[in-house]
């Protein structure tokens, strides 16, 4: 009885001290899983520095406000546009140093209406002066051939004829930006650098069609702030175009309707894909500008997706009536 | 206390050694992998320094042609190839449109013409593989005041532009003015391109199945994929018609065996009722090989089969015009399909 006591309890022994020692195995087995566990994920390449977020380039305190000029010359249209909006000191003051984002995306003749009219370029940075800007940046990140899009398009002679300075992309302008609440723009590579710079920023796009988006306006212009491998967005456009609409508050967008691309947009290539639209459009609501502008190619805001979307998340108003936008009749 | 190792049989040492070394080894395989990330990753990290990296030499310095050029015509910039990867970094949101019709390779180039010192031109050389894909990008995108271009059956200019196909190339040259010089200035270039390479003779057999009478000229055009929204619906024909004033626009897809067309014509049919379309065919035509008529939004769409032939009439607003063009177009199938 006493043998069969001792037996059991060395067996009971055991059990425990081989559990006990099972346990310990499990435990640093689990700890050193743990230790190895990076929850970041692969670190970034050096060159790429993380956690910056664009600022908020809107006046603060200012009423949303947009002007409709019809007329063919650009100058005297974007000149009567602003005045209309109260002049453009009531956006840029002295010594400001304003960024102007193009639509630089293509090496075509400014005849085709793919890009940013230089007149309007030259313009826009002339009044910037006027209104005592120390500074005048015009940016774009075309991706292919940037040097060439400057030059072809017109717009890097305006901008310098003006006393502008043109600014092209290099990759270590580029810093990975997290919108909150976005699906597509988390720690992308975003044009940056430039911004740092600047505390005033103007958005200037053509009307354009756009074969994925239906439109290109000043919403998409902002796209070409994108970075990396960015044409994977094109297979969900219109949530794209709705986050850079979050990412980004300007100060003023200029939507140039003088000449909208009506079809095969958004390179275009043809006059005959475009129509004299005869309209300038200068807003605070980049939204609004962008509801307003698919009148001219013709189209209803309610079917590009993207307008409502935007307007949704805050970014302005797809009622573009209810800015009370000040229009003048043709010049 | 402490087990007897004596009763431990060596098979269950040996047993207990193997297991470990497979253990270990598991561990030093993922220990090794874990440096090397998956593609996708390594992607989305360095694609940035990727694509900005791209750039091309200086302009003006002396470079290579990508084609034979004529007199007065030299190269203004190094030329440039792009493929389905990257294709979009040189025609952004246009890209998807020839990917879906089957794009392999754009070569461009900008030339200069050196008697003029601000005209510029572009040239534009997509390989599609296939003749028929170069007509689908070539139609579908096709000027609507455009004049013919004389080069070949399919070419058409505008006031600053020449556009063509040549076998499975669509080309487009595009000049920096609107001149009747520049214009010139394109054909001589599309001609020297055109000579200098040969391609196999092809034409696309769709366009000649369409019944003549009401035809809109040089209207037929080829939707790649998608067509009319249903995503099974690809390589689709699509021809303007003008009756008496009234506009329709009918279609035909070959697709190779009667089996086959009936199947995507009865996906179509689900797929516009999905989206509110009301079948309107009349009762004793249900039975019969008839075409089926849907209403959808205001518009009649007519659908039937013939042979391996999807076809009918998209988005027609007078139906009883609709069964008329749609009737010649079956009829025409039916001889074309009969001669086979």
């Amino acid at each position: 009885m006493e043998d069969s006591n001792r037996k059991y309890n060395e067996n009971r022994r055991d059990f425990l001290t081989r559990a006990a020692r099972a346990g310990l195995s499990m435990a640093a087995a689990c700890s050193l899983g743990y230790w190895f566990f990076d929850p970041k994920g692969p670190g970034r390449s050096s060159s790429i520095k993380t956690g910056v977020s664009l600022a908020d380039f809107s006046i603060p305190g200012q009423k949303p406000k947009m002007s409709i000029v019809h007329g063919e010359d650009r100058t005297e249209t974007i000149r009567r546009a602003m005045q209309a909006l109260g002049g453009i000191e009531g956006f840029i003051h002295k010594g400001d140093r304003v960024l102007l984002k193009v639509n630089a995306a293509f090496a075509s003749p400014p005849a085709l209406s793919a890009t940013t009219h230089p007149q309007l370029v030259s313009e826009v940075t002339r009044l910037c002066f006027k209104a005592g800007a120390a500074k005048v940046i015009v940016t774009d990140n075309p991706i292919n051939d940037p040097a060439s899009c400057f030059q072809l398009t017109g717009i890097a002679r305006a901008a310098r004829a003006a006393g502008g300075t043109v600014v092209l992309p290099a990759e270590h302008f580029f810093r990975p930006i997290t919108i909150s609440g976005a699906r597509l723009i988390r720690e992308w590579p975003v044009l940056f650098e430039p911004f740092k710079e600047v505390n005033r920023l103007i958005g200037i796009a053509p009307v354009k069609d756009h074969h994925r988006s239906g439109a290109s306006m000043t919403m998409k212009n902002w796209y070409g702030l994108l970075g990396g491998r960015r044409n994977i967005f094109h297979q969900d456009i219109n949530t794209i175009i709705t986050e850079l609409a979050m990412m980004v508050k300007p100060t003023l967008v200029i939507l140039d309707g003088t000449t909208s691309m009506m079809s095969n947009g958004p390179t275009g290539g043809s006059l005959s894909d475009l129509k004299t639209t005869k309209t300038m459009i200068v807003s605070t609501d980049q939204v609004a500008a962008d509801a307003f502008g698919a009148s001219l190619l013709d189209k209803d805001a309610g079917s590009l997706p993207y307008i409502a979307a935007a307007e949704a998340k805050g970014a302005g108003t797809a009622d573009y009536r209810s800015l009370n936008p000040v229009i003048i009749s043709e010049l | 206390m402490y087990p007897d190792n004596s009763k431990i049989s060596t098979r269950e040492t040996f047993l207990s050694l193997a297991i470990l070394l497979v253990l270990t080894s598991i561990g030093a395989v993922i220990f090794l992998n874990q440096f090397q990330f998956n593609p996708a990753v390594v992607q989305s990290l360095t694609g940035q320094a990727d694509t900005i990296g791209q750039r091309s030499p200086p302009v003006n310095r002396p470079v290579d042609a990508l084609i034979h050029l004529p007199q007065n015509v030299s190269p203004l910039t190094p030329p440039e190839a792009f493929t389905p990867d990257n294709l979009s970094d040189k025609i952004n949101g246009k890209a998807e449109l020839y990917l879906s019709a089957g794009f392999k390779r754009l070569d461009s180039q900008r030339f200069k013409d050196d008697r003029a010192t601000d005209r510029w031109m572009e040239i534009f050389i997509y390989d599609m593989a296939m003749h028929a894909n170069a007509f689908a990008v070539y139609s579908i995108q096709q000027r609507d005041d455009a004049s013919p271009g004389d080069i070949g059956r399919l070419s058409y200019t505008t006031e600053n532009a020449l556009y063509l196909v040549h076998g499975p190339y669509y080309i487009e040259f595009i000049a920096s003015e609107a001149t009747v010089e520049a214009i010139q200035t394109l054909k001589i270039l599309a001609e020297t391109f055109i000579r200098n390479t040969p391609v196999q003779s092809k034409t696309v057999a769709e366009p000649q199945l369409f019944p003549e009478s009401g035809l809109v000229p040089d209207s037929v055009a080829m939707i790649p994929a998608d067509a009319f929204g249903y995503s099974k619906l690809d390589r689709v024909f699509i021809a303007q018609y003008n009756l008496d004033g009234t506009g329709l626009t009918a279609f035909l897809s070959d697709r190779k065996s009667a089996e086959a067309a009936r199947r995507v014509a009865a996906g179509y049919y689900a797929f516009l009722g999905e989206f509110g379309g009301k079948n309107i065919t009349p009762e004793d035509s249900m039975k019969a090989r008839s075409p089926r008529i849907v209403e959808i939004l205001g518009t009649y769409e007519i659908i039937f089969t013939l042979g391996p032939y999807l076809a009918g009439i998209h988005e027609a607003s007078d139906m009883n015009r609709a069964l008329q063009l749609a009737g010649r177009l079956e009829k025409r199938l039916q001889d074309i399909h009969n001669g086979r």
